[in-house]
């Protein structure tokens, strides 16, 4: 028979024991000292599905403390299934505020998408991230793909870029353009889409990476350069959207999600929830908006 | 439709798991006894025990009757569970030669130090489904019980023994390779501590192969035997039975604390591959001739005869590495038999991937335009030239 | 600040974060002073509170620390309430140095590896003071890279040019290096902390 005393009665605060916590606080200090590289930390099990969140919710419980106000999204929204599985979690475990609301919040946990609404020194960004190392699509083995960012090694990525240009025009197809961070390593910015990139380079706010399946933690600290990598005749370019409105508020100058009618027709939405929860009740909040050169 | 509001996502959540009970009770079934399920699920609970990686029968049984007997949720849930747990001792040294042996075989000897004892396994039976089971009573249960205790010879129970090792025939006649390969890593070391950086340590290979998920270990074991390997070896020695665990004290006492269920094989790799048992043979100072073996070691929770043996064929296949043969490499055999890493990232592709799949489109759609105004601006100069060649 | 209320005793687990989004902060944007929320701890003469608080952040029993000028007093401190494991100073993951005066335990400090650079040492620094505005006798550091808009100036009391001579060696290989933390105890703000990453550059001259 199983009596009560062989289960835990309580969960530690935030879910993590402060052994690991300080092992992950270690970890993500050394990843801000420097920037871009992927520091490999321990990962400990969560409740939550490996692929789902794992490395996000690391770097989030780490942080987490009672007084702090979190926001979760996930493609942007806040009302997404996962994104309110994570914000219960995170809240039942570390007993803080939550919020929809990007300029209230001093936490975002997000997956794949940077908030449009430009964000300030009181914040923190935690991107969730499958997989960590850009170079993987150009290398399958862990232990080649560490010497080449040891040597900055770059070139068989730089080669995939071009050869995306010379098959269809264009740099890259997808998200999550490469990046090079303070003139050193290259890394990936997650799949965000190209759009939100321009954010992450002499930004205010701290951009932390976890990748929690694969174990790895990246940093981009305020104030840092960052470039998408390009060539100098053919340019990083952000998603056009040409001649096309929100459904909902007819505006523009922001991702837009595409989506289809019953009859097969097409509408346009802005995709970060919050955001166009703004622009329909007040004045556009502040964005970091990128031109595209010809 | 127009916009719809993306509200409502913590209702969905909380209906979906009322509709998981639903699917569960709605048969209106008795409720499966905690007991029922680790006793009679024995292998199930042993499985979910080794992927788990927390030797916790109860908690297993728990986990299978909640998940409704899904392995991959099982192992998640005892994983996750493991996870909160304090660590406040590390165990000593345990020696499997303490066993108390349910069942021991070889297939490298037709007999053994000991004798082969075939203990409890299906391996020799018929794989006819038997409806009978479903008639037992706890009479007939009890009447099965009592024939088995009149059978046993009290007289000769001072017999029972532990067992010396195949192991020790190899290690007596000096065919055994035995020492680490120059530069060999030998620190233990804890995956679920530090991330690992290859090449890994032994020891970190097996705790992840004892962790890994038998059905993934199993096709990188088979994948060995026919041809995207070299040659397998043979069952050395195969056992299935109790050790106990001991740790030591705030005083520096060696305490036992119980006694744990494990699988444990032996797999005899092919003698000798050409220059390492020549090196083997030059360093000892014997003939070039002297055949060596090597033990690949496979050891698991509970009985899980299928993950030990693979785990030695595995095992074994790592320490020659060989970017030709997936389970001659270390990155792809430990990536991708990691049962919560594998199950979490596949099923992660139905989360939402919208916008991914927008930026996508969206640079689709551009790289359109672009050949467009391309073959515009192609047409436009081969009419200025035709123009120009009037 | 902290020395004005009453001060509770210290909680290892909401203390711990509150102390570690200072130091996060802190490493983030170099130039700035971190101030921690003191707690109620009885902290050996050797280490500056702010030390203490670092160390009770940041140090477990799978890391080891080194101590210049060992101190029974000190070490058994650091033991008892992290577990972490003494070292020699080329060995050591956490090099705790009461007197930055002198240079020789932080020439031989850890810089990692071009493989795995974050192996490299974090160097815990005791200084006198750390302030915004000009200090009689302090060095002016003056800092530029990540985490700083545009430049940096900070006065630091209690450090000698040496230190930053030997640290621009020890940084002088990207992505090799070290970080340092400065710590002091402050009457007016309690105790405080200044970061030094190694992507920091630091120039720094005798006022």
């Amino acid at each position: 028979m199983i009596e009560n005393k062989k289960y835990q009665k309580s969960v530690n605060y935030a879910y993590i024991d402060e052994f690991t916590k300080k092992e992950i606080r270690r970890k993500t200090l050394k990843a801000i000292c420097i920037p871009g590289y992927q520091v490999p930390y321990s990962s400990p099990e969560m409740p939550i599905s490996r692929g789902w969140g794992t490395g996000g919710l690391h770097l989030t419980l780490s942080l987490v403390g009672p007084d702090d106000v979190v926001k979760v999204i996930d493609q942007g929204s806040d009302a997404s299934v996962n994104a309110c599985n994570l914000r219960a979690f995170i809240r039942a475990m570390a007993n803080c505020a939550v919020t929809f609301d990007t300029a209230q919040a001093t936490l975002i946990q997000s997956r794949h998408r940077v908030p449009e609404e430009i964000l300030t020194e009181k914040q923190i960004l935690v991107l969730q991230v499958p997989q960590p190392e850009v170079l993987r699509g150009v290398e399958r083995h862990e232990a080649k793909t560490r010497a080449m960012h040891a040597e900055a090694d770059y070139a068989k990525i730089w080669v995939t870029l071009y050869e995306a240009y010379v098959r269809s025009g264009t740099l890259r197809t997808g998200a999550g353009h490469p990046i090079l961070v303070n003139g050193r390593y290259v890394a990936t910015p997650s799949p965000i889409p190209s759009w939100d990139v321009p954010n992450l380079s002499m930004a205010r706010c701290i951009y932390l990476f976890g990748a929690g399946r694969e174990k790895r933690i990246h940093a981009i600290p305020p104030f840092t350069p960052v470039k998408p990598l390009e060539f100098e005749d053919i340019r990083f370019k952000v998603e056009e959207f040409l001649g096309v409105k929100c459904s909902v508020t007819g505006e523009a100058k922001a991702f837009m999600d595409q989506l289809y009618k019953d009859d097969f027709s097409r509408t346009w939405v802005i995709n970060d929830s919050n955001f166009l929860d703004k622009l329909r009740s007040g004045p556009r909040p502040a964005q970091k908006l990128f031109t595209n050169p010809e | 439709m127009g916009y719809v509001a993306v509200k409502g996502g913590q209702d969905a959540i909380e209906f979906a798991n009322k509709l998981v009970d639903y699917f569960r009770w709605k048969g209106r079934t008795r409720p499966i006894e905690l007991e029922q399920a680790r006793t009679q699920m024995r292998l199930a609970v042993d499985r979910a025990m080794g992927e788990g990686a927390l030797y916790a029968p109860e908690l297993a049984a728990l986990a299978l009757l909640q998940v409704e007997g899904d392995s991959f949720e099982a192992a998640f849930h005892l994983r996750a569970y493991r996870a909160t747990l304090e660590r406040r001792y590390e165990a000593e040294l345990i020696d499997t030669r303490e066993m108390f042996v349910y069942r021991r075989i070889s297939s490298t000897f037709r007999d053994i130090p000991g004798g082969q004892i075939l203990g409890p396994t299906r391996d020799y039976s018929f794989r006819l489904l038997n409806p009978a089971l479903v008639s037992q009573t706890l009479g007939s249960i009890e009447k099965f019980l009592d024939e088995i205790r009149n059978e046993i010879d009290p007289a000769k129970l001072h017999e029972v023994r532990t067992y010396k090792k195949v192991v020790d025939i190899f290690l007596k006649e000096g065919l055994m390779a035995t020492g680490a390969r120059p530069g060999e890593d030998r620190r233990v070391f804890d995956v679920t501590r530090e991330a690992i950086k290859f090449p890994v340590p032994r020891s970190a290979v097996l705790q992840m192969l004892a962790r890994s998920e038998t059905g993934a270990l199993m096709c990188m074991a088979y994948s060995t035997m026919r041809g995207f390997g070299e040659s397998h070896g043979t069952v050395g020695e195969l056992r299935v039975g109790e050790v106990p665990v001991r740790v030591k004290d705030k005083r520096g006492r060696i305490r036992c604390i119980g006694r744990i269920r494990v699988s444990e094989a032996e797999m005899v790799g092919g003698s000798g591959r050409g220059r390492r048992a020549g090196a083997d043979a030059n360093r000892n100072g014997k003939q070039a001739a002297q055949p060596r073996y090597s033990i690949g070691y496979g050891l698991c929770f509970g009985h899980n005869e299928t993950k030990a043996i693979c785990m030695g064929m595995v095992e074994s296949a790592l320490r020659s590495p060989n970017p030709d043969n997936p389970a001659n490499n270390q990155e792809f055999v430990l990536y991708h038999t990691e049962v919560i890493e594998s199950y979490g990232f596949t099923n992660h592709l139905k989360l939402p991937h919208y916008v991914t799949f927008q930026a996508g489109l969206e640079n689709g759609r551009r790289e359109v335009r672009v050949k467009e105004e391309q073959a515009k601006r192609e047409a436009v100069g081969a009419g200025a030239q035709g123009a120009g060649n009037d | 600040m902290s020395t004005l209320h009453a001060v509770k005793p210290y909680d290892q687990v909401l203390d711990a974060q509150k102390h570690y989004r200072v130091l996060l902060q802190s490493t983030a944007r170099p130039g700035s002073i971190g101030q921690f929320d003191d707690a109620a701890i009885e902290v050996p003469s050797q280490l500056n509170r702010s030390t203490a608080l670092i160390v009770l952040t940041l140090l477990s029993a799978d890391v080891t620390y080194f101590l210049d000028r060992a101190d029974a007093a000190a070490s058994a401190f650091i033991e008892h309430e992290t577990l972490a494991v003494p070292t020699e100073a080329d060995r050591a993951d956490f090099l705790i140095l009461a007197d930055p005066r002198r240079t020789e335990a932080l020439s031989r400090a850890r810089t990692g590896h071009l493989h795995f650079p974050e192996q490299a040492a974090t160097v815990i620094a005791q200084v006198d003071a750390i302030s915004p505005a000009p200090l009689e006798n302090a060095l002016r550091l003056i800092m530029t890279g990540p985490g700083i808009e545009n430049q940096a100036e900070v006065f630091v009391l209690g450090v000698s040019r040496e230190f930053f001579l030997t640290l621009r060696e020890k940084n002088a290989e990207f992505p090799m290096g070290i970080d340092v933390y400065f710590t002091c105890n402050s009457l007016s703000a309690g105790p405080c902390v200044l970061a030094l990453p190694r992507t920091t550059c630091v120039a720094c001259e005798q006022i």
